[in-house]
Parts: C-alpha cells; sequence; structure tokens
C-alpha cells in the first residue's frame, strides 16, 4: 500500500493497517468535509465577499481539511512509528496522561464530540441548511404549512412555529450558548485558580478569608444565585457570563488550594525556596504549573455544568435576549407545541444533552488520566 | 457528641449571616433605586422620598445592613408588591410544597442510587455495570427541565397513542380542578398522582451521581481484609455484600448528602417551574416575572439558608454514623 494512497484519502492507510480509530477518524473528517464543499460550494464562493463569520467558516475549512492530510501525511509515512506518544515519557505536567487517557474508549469520545462541536459552531455558516431567522411561511406566498413541519429530508429536525428550521437553530444557536459558556469558565477559572493558589500558599488570614467567602456561595444552589443576581440587573449577556462566572468559581477554588497545599510541602517547592525565589515565583512558576491537570479537569467539568445553568437561564427567559436562537430559549418556546409538534422541543435538548454529556466524558477521562486520587463529583 | 454537634451548629451561625450578607450586597449593588419598587404612577416626589425614609435608605449602608440582617434573621422579609400580603406568609404557604417534593425524590435517588451502585460495584466491568454508568452519565448531563418536558411528553401528553403506556399522569400541578368535592381516599389518590412525575424527574436527575459514588466507595470496601473474613467464614453472598460491606461504604455516602442540598434545591426551581408545582422555586421565578423583589430576594436568602441546614444536618448524621469523625478534630 503506497502512500500515494494516503495523499488522496487520508486515513485509507491506517484502516489497511488495522489502525481502526485514527484512520475512521481522518477518512471520515476528509470525506465529510469535502463533500461539505461540494454541497455548499455557492456559500464557499459567497464567503469571500462575505462577513466575518463566512470568512472563519472558510479558514476553518480549509485548516481542517489541511490539517488531516498533514496528520495522515506524517503519521502515516512512518516517521514516527518508532516512538509513540507518551510513552515513558516524563516533562511537563499535562503530557503525561495522553497515554493513559487514549486507553479511555469514553473520554475519547467526549473528546472527539467536543472537537467536533468546536468545529461544528466555527463551520456553522456552511453547515447549517437554513438562515436560522428566515420564516418562509410568513414570506409573499409563503405556505402556512411550513409551520411546524415534521422532520423530513429537507427539514431534517422539522421546523418552528415559525417556519424556521430546528436544525439550523440549533447550529446557530450552539454559537452563543458555547461563546457565553466558555467566556464564563474562562473567567470563572482563572479567578478560582487564582484565589484558591492564594489562600493555599498564604494560609492564615487570607486563607480562612476566602475559604469563608466560598462557603457562603457554595450556599446557594446555583440557579437561585443566578436568578436573584439577573432579576436585580439590567439583563445582558455580559451580565449572564458574569452572574454564571461569579457562580462557578468556589470548585475551582477549592480543588486548586488542595492541590497547593499538598504541593508546597514537597521538595522542589522547598529548593525553590531555599533558592530564595521569591513567594509569587514560587508560587505561580513552580506550584502553580503543577497544579494544571487539576485547573483543566474543573474546567471540562464546569463547561458541562454551566451549559446547562445557561440553557437553563434561557429557559426560564431571563437569559439573553429572546430573538436571539439559544438552546435554552428554543425548548421554552418549543413547550407551548409539544401537544403535536415534539420535535421542536426535543431536538434542542438533546443537543443540550449531548454537549454537556462530552464535556463530562472528557472531564472524567481526564481526571482518570491526570489524577486518578480525585475521587468527588463536582455539585452543580 | 454533644461537642462535636454543639461546634457544627456554631460553625453554621457565620455561614447563615454570610449567605445574608451576599444577599444584601447583591442588592446594593443592583442600579437603581430600591424605593422605586413602590412607586406608582401620579405619585409625588415627597411620597417617593417618605417611602425612601419609611425603607430606612436615608440611613448609612451599615446601618440598613445591619436592620436588614436582623429583619432576614427574624424572618421579616417585608410585604410581597404583587399580593400586598407579608413575605413570609408567602413563603409558608409554598414552602412545604417544595420540601415534601425535595425529601420523596431524595430518599427514591438514594435508594436506587444505592441500589444500582452496589450492583455495579459487585459486577464491575461487566456489561451491566457499563450499560447503567453510561446511563447515569446520560441522565446527569441532561436539563432538568428538558427531562421534565420529555417526562410529560412520554407519561401524559402521548399516553396511550404512541406506546402503551395506559394512564396519562397530570402534568402540573398538586391537585386536580375540582379537588374539594373528592372524597377523602380520592383526594389521597389525587395528590399521589400529581406527585408522580415531578418527583420521579427530580430521581432520575440525582440517581446517577449517587450510583456513581456508591460504587466507587463500594469497590474500596470490597477489597477489604474484614470482606475476606466476611466470605471465608462462609457467609451467603448477599449477606457479604448487603450487611458486611455497605454499612461501611455507606459512611462516606452521608457527606454526600451535604453535596447533593444544593443540586437538590436547583433542581427543585425547574422542576416546579414545568410542572407548574407551588413551590419556592415557582414562586421566585414568578416573583423574577413580575419584578417583585422582596420574594426575590427571601427566596435566594432561604434557599441558601436550607443549603446550610441541609448540610449542618448531613454533619451531624455523619457525626453518628462516623465515630471516628466526633472524636477527632471534626
Amino acid at each position: 500500500m503506497g502512500s500515494w494512497m494516503g495523499l488522496a484519502l487520508p486515513g485509507l492507510p491506517h484502516l489497511h493497517r488495522g489502525k481502526w480509530l485514527e484512520g475512521g477518524v481522518l477518512l471520515s473528517l476528509w470525506l465529510g468535509l469535502l463533500a461539505l464543499a461540494v454541497v455548499r460550494f455557492d456559500r464557499i464562493v459567497g464567503a469571500f465577499r462575505g462577513g466575518l463569520d463566512e470568512r472563519i467558516a472558510l479558514l476553518t475549512l480549509v485548516l481542517v481539511l489541511v490539517g488531516v492530510w498533514a496528520w495522515a501525511w506524517r503519521s502515516g509515512s512512518g516517521a514516527l512509528s518508532g516512538q509513540e506518544a507518551g510513552k515513558g515519557h516524563v516533562g511537563r505536567p499535562l503530557s503525561g496522561g495522553w497515554a493513559a487517557f487514549r486507553r479511555n474508549r469514553m473520554a475519547l469520545l467526549g473528546l472527539g464530540a467536543a472537537v467536533a462541536l468546536y468545529l461544528a459552531m466555527l463551520l456553522t455558516p456552511l453547515l447549517a441548511p437554513f438562515d436560522p431567522l428566515s420564516m418562509p411561511a410568513f414570506e409573499e406566498g409563503g405556505d402556512l404549512g411550513l409551520r411546524l413541519a415534521p422532520p423530513s429530508a429537507v427539514h431534517i429536525m422539522g421546523t418552528d412555529q415559525y417556519s424556521r428550521d430546528v436544525f439550523s437553530r440549533i447550529l446557530y444557536g450552539a454559537r452563543i450558548s458555547l461563546i457565553i459558556v466558555l467566556l464564563a469558565v474562562g473567567i470563572s477559572v482563572a479567578l478560582g485558580t487564582i484565589l484558591g493558589a492564594v489562600a493555599g500558599y498564604l494560609g492564615g488570614i487570607p486563607d480562612a478569608v476566602i475559604m469563608r467567602l466560598l462557603d457562603m456561595f457554595m450556599a446557594f444552589p446555583s440557579i437561585v444565585l443566578l436568578l436573584a443576581i439577573v432579576a436585580l440587573f439590567e439583563p445582558s449577556a455580559f451580565l449572564v457570563i458574569a452572574a454564571l462566572a461569579l457562580t462557578q468559581w468556589p470548585y475551582t477554588t477549592r480543588i486548586v488550594r488542595g492541590e497547593i497545599l499538598a504541593l508546597k510541602e514537597r521538595e522542589f517547592a522547598e529548593a525553590a525556596r531555599a533558592l530564595a525565589f521569591s513567594r509569587g515565583r514560587v508560587l505561580f512558576r513552580h506550584l502553580l504549573p503543577n497544579a494544571m491537570p487539576s485547573v483543566v479537569v474543573v474546567a471540562s467539568l464546569g463547561i458541562g455544568n454551566t451549559i446547562v445553568l445557561e440553557a437553563g437561564l434561557s429557559f426560564l427567559g431571563l437569559g439573553v435576549p429572546s430573538d436571539i436562537p439559544s438552546w435554552g430559549t428554543m425548548v421554552d418556546q418549543g413547550r407551548a407545541y409539544l401537544l403535536d409538534s415534539w420535535w421542536v422541543v426535543t431536538f434542542p435538548g438533546l443537543a443540550i444533552a449531548l454537549a454537556v454529556l462530552a464535556f463530562n466524558l472528557l472531564g472524567d477521562g481526564l481526571r482518570d488520566a491526570l489524577d486518578p486520587r480525585q475521587g468527588e463529583r463536582l455539585a452543580r | 457528641m454533644l461537642v462535636y454537634a454543639a461546634r457544627r451548629v456554631l460553625a453554621a451561625v457565620p455561614l447563615l449571616l454570610g449567605v445574608a450578607t451576599i444577599v444584601f450586597v447583591v442588592l446594593a449593588l443592583a442600579p437603581g433605586d430600591p424605593a422605586s419598587m413602590y412607586l406608582r404612577p401620579g405619585m409625588s416626589p415627597e411620597t417617593l422620598d417618605q417611602i425612601r425614609r419609611n425603607m430606612g435608605l436615608d440611613a448609612p449602608l451599615h446601618v440598613q445592613y445591619g436592620r436588614w440582617l436582623l429583619s432576614f434573621l427574624q424572618g421579616d422579609f417585608g410585604q410581597s408588591l404583587a399580593s400586598g400580603i407579608p413575605v413570609k406568609d408567602r413563603i409558608l404557604e409554598v414552602l412545604p410544597n417544595t420540601l415534601l417534593l425535595a425529601a420523596v425524590a431524595i430518599l427514591l435517588a438514594f435508594v436506587a442510587g444505592i441500589f444500582l451502585g452496589v450492583m455495579q460495584a459487585v459486577r464491575q466491568h461487566s456489561p451491566l455495570d457499563s450499560v447503567l454508568s453510561g446511563t447515569s452519565l446520560f441522565f446527569y448531563s441532561m436539563p432538568s427541565f428538558w427531562l421534565a418536558i420529555m417526562m410529560v411528553l412520554v407519561f401524559s401528553v402521548n399516553a396511550g397513542t404512541v406506546w402503551g403506556w395506559p394512564v396519562s399522569l397530570p402534568p402540573s400541578g398538586m391537585v386536580s380542578d375540582g379537588y374539594d368535592l373528592l372524597g377523602p381516599m380520592a383526594r389521597v389518590r389525587d395528590r399521589l398522582l400529581h406527585l408522580v412525575l415531578p418527583a420521579l424527574t427530580l430521581t432520575l436527575v440525582l440517581t446517577g451521581g449517587i450510583a456513581r459514588y456508591v460504587r466507587n466507595s463500594m469497590l474500596e470496601v470490597i477489597r477489604q481484609d474484614y470482606i475476606r473474613t466476611a466470605r471465608a467464614k462462609g457467609l451467603p453472598e448477599w449477606q457479604v455484600v448487603w450487611k458486611h460491606a455497605l454499612r461501611n461504604a455507606l459512611i462516606p455516602v452521608v457527606t454526600l448528602l451535604g453535596v447533593y442540598f444544593p443540586l437538590l434545591l436547583s433542581g427543585t426551581v425547574f422542576i416546579e417551574y414545568v410542572f407548574a408545582w407551588p413551590g419556592m422555586g415557582r414562586l421566585m421565578v414568578d416573583s423574577i416575572l413580575l419584578e417583585d423583589y422582596p420574594v426575590v430576594l427571601a427566596g435566594t436568602f432561604l434557599f441558601g439558608g436550607m443549603v446550610v441546614l441541609g448540610n449542618l444536618l448531613a454533619d451531624l448524621l455523619y457525626g453518628v454514623v462516623d465515630p471516628r469523625i466526633r472524636r477527632g478534630d471534626g
């Protein structure tokens, strides 16, 4: 089997050699994206003149195709065959777990789904079959029968009460939900990490203050605190992000503090102190990098929890404005048509559940791979 | 035990104060004038000033804070703007409904979770174990409000049509219309039927996490020497598992009770909303839509307070089941 096969169809040589997983992923990505490029050829042409969204989608398409091809070429040509990634490798804190991670099939599935979700988010302008806001039934000469149409070959997840395509709305809804969630988790994890590191390293009064504050915040069920904040302040996307971040930091803080407490007793920390490094340097250059595996795990599980919270807030009509398609809003608006049109509410909810599942699997897998001791699950 | 209990109770008091403080901070940081909640069309500026004085808003912030804390801890939450009756009465009306729902759900969830967790641990790595793990993670990942709607779809709206489910369970409320006309037995039946879907949904949300925790705890215990001794004595396997091993595996599960209170109460908010269950969560969401802020703030405080009390209860229970805790520095 010559490597020329791998040039035309990346992944095929892998399949031939029995590397089913790698080959399958590469081949399906390659064929899927090529098919997408053919089907949406007019949009790709239009994307050159289009807005930022379309251009990003086009760039993503090209980069992923090149990436798939380069990966297949590298691993297919045997350059790496002697040296399997991660085997016996001792290095930076995050690199050691890959070997353990890839043995965990559920975790790989979670990673795959999370990456697929991210790609879908970037590719949405090319992927979505319809405009998420267009209501053909209400245009000139529109067919009112297009409203609440059951799933069919054209509308694979049916249409809603305004004849908008549910599948396209889910794709566009993923973007707004995920952007909010990723920003909120980013802020809360950064904040939580710093507070946890300071509390664990300094001890004494700063520790006591931070931990008591944390106890108070953790006493509120997240959604209740969110509701109170959203109810009293001017509603906006920024408020939702800030409120979500505010409810999520204690989990990170608690984990990081525990890690730092254990790490600061280790020999390398003592050595760093003996070298008269400043406290900031010991903490942020020597201790914190070793706590990062736990942070990654918390962040991943936190994304799952925050997706649910954000969707819940939108579902109650208190999240992002309801004219923007978001998963929670779609479930809320579809609820009135439950009796005859199950698809309007079922598919967006399923999208939430699968996205959350992906990040939970990923988080669990990462935890098992990086840090088998940590057994506790995070509460929402 | 008394010393331990006293220490736990004392630790809960500042936490309760802290919870009230956070609610105050949210209110103080919120834009706008709290007195404007009472603003009605055609009100003169003087009247508004009077209201402001009556509410104590002319006092410095720390004095306001002291008064606020005092009245909150005494259970005086002011008056509901929407209905005009004291917030306290509004809440006392709905609180038992939330507690009923939460109690039934957590009881069912722990029974089911313990049972499933033990089954999984005993058959570790079997197909049953993997299927149950996957299923519980899937249910754990579902948004509770969507699961609630799906339950309505399957067991209420589509009962008797798509599949063989015979009884259409009531999808909303605590009792049917015309409940007052029913006889005593029919009333009990009506209430139970209305409880089924909300309680079951909440149970499904909670069970997965509990099962997973029990499984891990059980796996740790089952490898210990005394279990081997029990088997060597010739005890039947069910006795080894369900009596000897489970008793020790359940000790850490008690702490889970504390961890689960926030999750449980978050769940009740959504489930009460979907099933129109007249409880605290439903009251809070309705009050937000009505801009009835005194109720929202009191509800927030009470949810926090319930978690604090729940954690206290779990701590005390932990002391009861595990003597090491109450003798140590606890």
